[in-house]
């Protein structure tokens, strides 16, 4: 926060909005806020909304995924619907996470938070839209013939459990950024739990092969214990994100610096009004 | 680049700061949270496994006659002597002896690759014998979970090359560093055990 800025006010809206003038990590603390905002709504549509997760079975008959579309088909859309949006939430996460990497000290911290960013991206495209477009499109006319149904409902899983090489990637990634960066900016036994979700990634792969038992992707290990090692490790992940913010150095912010000083008058802190000179007349 | 001067805006206190570079400075924090972590995970598949073992009780019996049980106990060997390989090297780096230290990490890798090649030898025989990942349930995890604990090994081997690297490079050895490269590869070869006795010895 600048020096000359004014006193934090009391009440929710007021400190918001101080926040967003004065705080010089106020894009980075927005960009925090939509993780949990964006896990929650996403663990609601797929839980709650739905009823994608838990994953049925693999191996339902026609019929028995005529029904299911039949039997969720507004849910499906709706919960699709709000995701759709609320997914590009993620994008400032994954930005906030690739901005992390690239302030790292590191050898190529930059190509390593692209690296990220772009791995991230790719799974967030197959296992999230991907599966909610093919999820959408068999709930829309659940009259269609059900061989072209079963075939989206087999998209949809597929699809949805094809981020691992992607996020395998991203994992890998953040893990050696993590344990390689001199600047401490993460703890280092942050970075060894990043392997744990590096190495649940692998415990998805065999879900596209088998469709019976617990490599299924309705499975103990392929889908029960893979989700709670990932959802324990969303929660740390969170926090840390939280403590690297704190400890980051705020981005530089010349974009604001120059629309402030060059605006006569301005209610912020330009150079006019901090040094006391008003604008000479010509 | 982070900082962690008091001087940056809202910053962290003093005591976090002092206690955030405390936890830094010992590695060996670190890889215990994995270790433990990993431990956790893996015996949820061994609960598992056990699971599904006293369900399909039969097809577990006669498909674990596909396994060779020589295989099985070279590879608990081998790995056996490398977590005794890298136990002399570390009390000769205590004693800071560097060269035998070295030498002794040297054999621990090669014991490690051994493991390797042996283990894709055993699959690659057990495969021509028809014995796949898709054959039954047992195969199933005896696949999975082999190949998940390769991988370990072979994230151990790229540690105790680093680990050699330090003990070769005067201006870089770290004890510490030596530590936590040997905790991982202890429990690789705890794994191992623990997989040998399951899949390969319960009957």
């Amino acid at each position: 926060m600048s020096a000359a800025a004014p006193p934090i006010p009391s009440g929710m809206v007021a400190k918001a909005r101080w926040h967003l003038r004065h705080n010089p990590k106020a894009d980075l603390w927005v960009a925090w806020w939509s993780i949990p905002i964006a896990y929650n709504i996403m663990g609601m549509v797929y839980f709650t909304i739905t009823h994608m997760m838990p994953p049925p079975d693999p191996s339902k008959s026609q019929a028995e995924v005529v029904e299911f579309f039949t039997r969720y088909g507004f849910e499906i859309r709706l919960g699709f619907g709000v995701m759709l949006v609320s997914l590009a939430f993620l994008v400032w996460a994954n930005g906030l996470i690739g901005w992390l990497i690239m302030k790292m000290d590191l050898p190529h911290a930059k190509a390593w938070g692209y690296a990220y960013m772009l791995a991230m991206c790719g799974g967030g495209f197959t296992g999230a839209y991907m599966s909610a477009f093919t999820m959408s499109v068999a709930s829309l006319r659940p009259d269609r013939d059900p061989a072209m149904l079963q075939l989206l409902y087999d998209a949809t899983y597929i699809s949805f459990d094809g981020t691992m090489g992607f996020f395998l990637f991203g994992s890998l990634i953040w893990t050696y950024a993590i344990l390689a960066d001199k600047s401490r900016l993460f703890p280092k036994w942050f970075g060894y739990t990043c392997i744990w979700n590096f190495t649940t990634e692998f415990l998805v792969s065999p879900a596209v092969i088998v469709q019976t038992g617990p490599f299924s992707w309705n499975g103990t290990i392929a889908f029960w214990i893979d989700t709670i090692v990932y959802i324990g490790w969303q929660v740390i992940y969170v926090f840390m994100l939280y403590y690297a913010i704190k400890r980051v150095d705020p981005p530089k912010d010349r974009f604001r610096s120059m629309r402030l000083a060059n605006l006569p008058g301005s209610r912020g802190t330009s150079v006019a009004s901090t040094s006391g000179l008003s604008p000479q007349p010509a | 680049m982070a900082s962690t001067n008091a001087d940056s805006s809202l910053d962290l206190t003093p005591a976090e700061i002092d206690k955030a570079q405390r936890h830094d400075a010992n590695p060996l924090d670190g890889i215990w949270i994995f270790i433990v972590g990993d431990l956790f995970i893996f015996g949820s598949y061994f609960v598992t496994y056990a699971l599904w073992r006293n369900w399909q009780h039969d097809v577990f019996l006669s498909a674990q006659r596909n396994l060779n049980l020589g295989f099985g106990l070279f590879n608990t060997m081998v790995l056996l002597v490398s977590s005794w390989f890298l136990a002399a090297a570390l009390k000769a780096m205590r004693a800071a002896d560097w060269d035998t230290s070295g030498r002794w990490t040297l054999a621990t890798m090669a014991c490690g690759l051994v493991f390797v090649v042996s283990k894709i030898s055993e699959w690659t025989v057990e495969v021509g014998h028809g014995f796949v990942f898709t054959s039954n349930m047992f195969s199933q995890f005896y696949f999975w979970t082999t190949g998940v604990h390769l991988l370990h090994v072979l994230f151990g081997l790229l540690a105790l090359f680093r680990l050699y690297l330090e003990v070769k490079d005067p201006t870089c050895r770290n004890v510490a560093t030596a530590e936590s490269a040997a905790a991982f590869w202890h429990m690789v070869d705890l794994l191992w055990l623990v997989i040998f006795a399951l899949m390969y010895l319960t009957r």
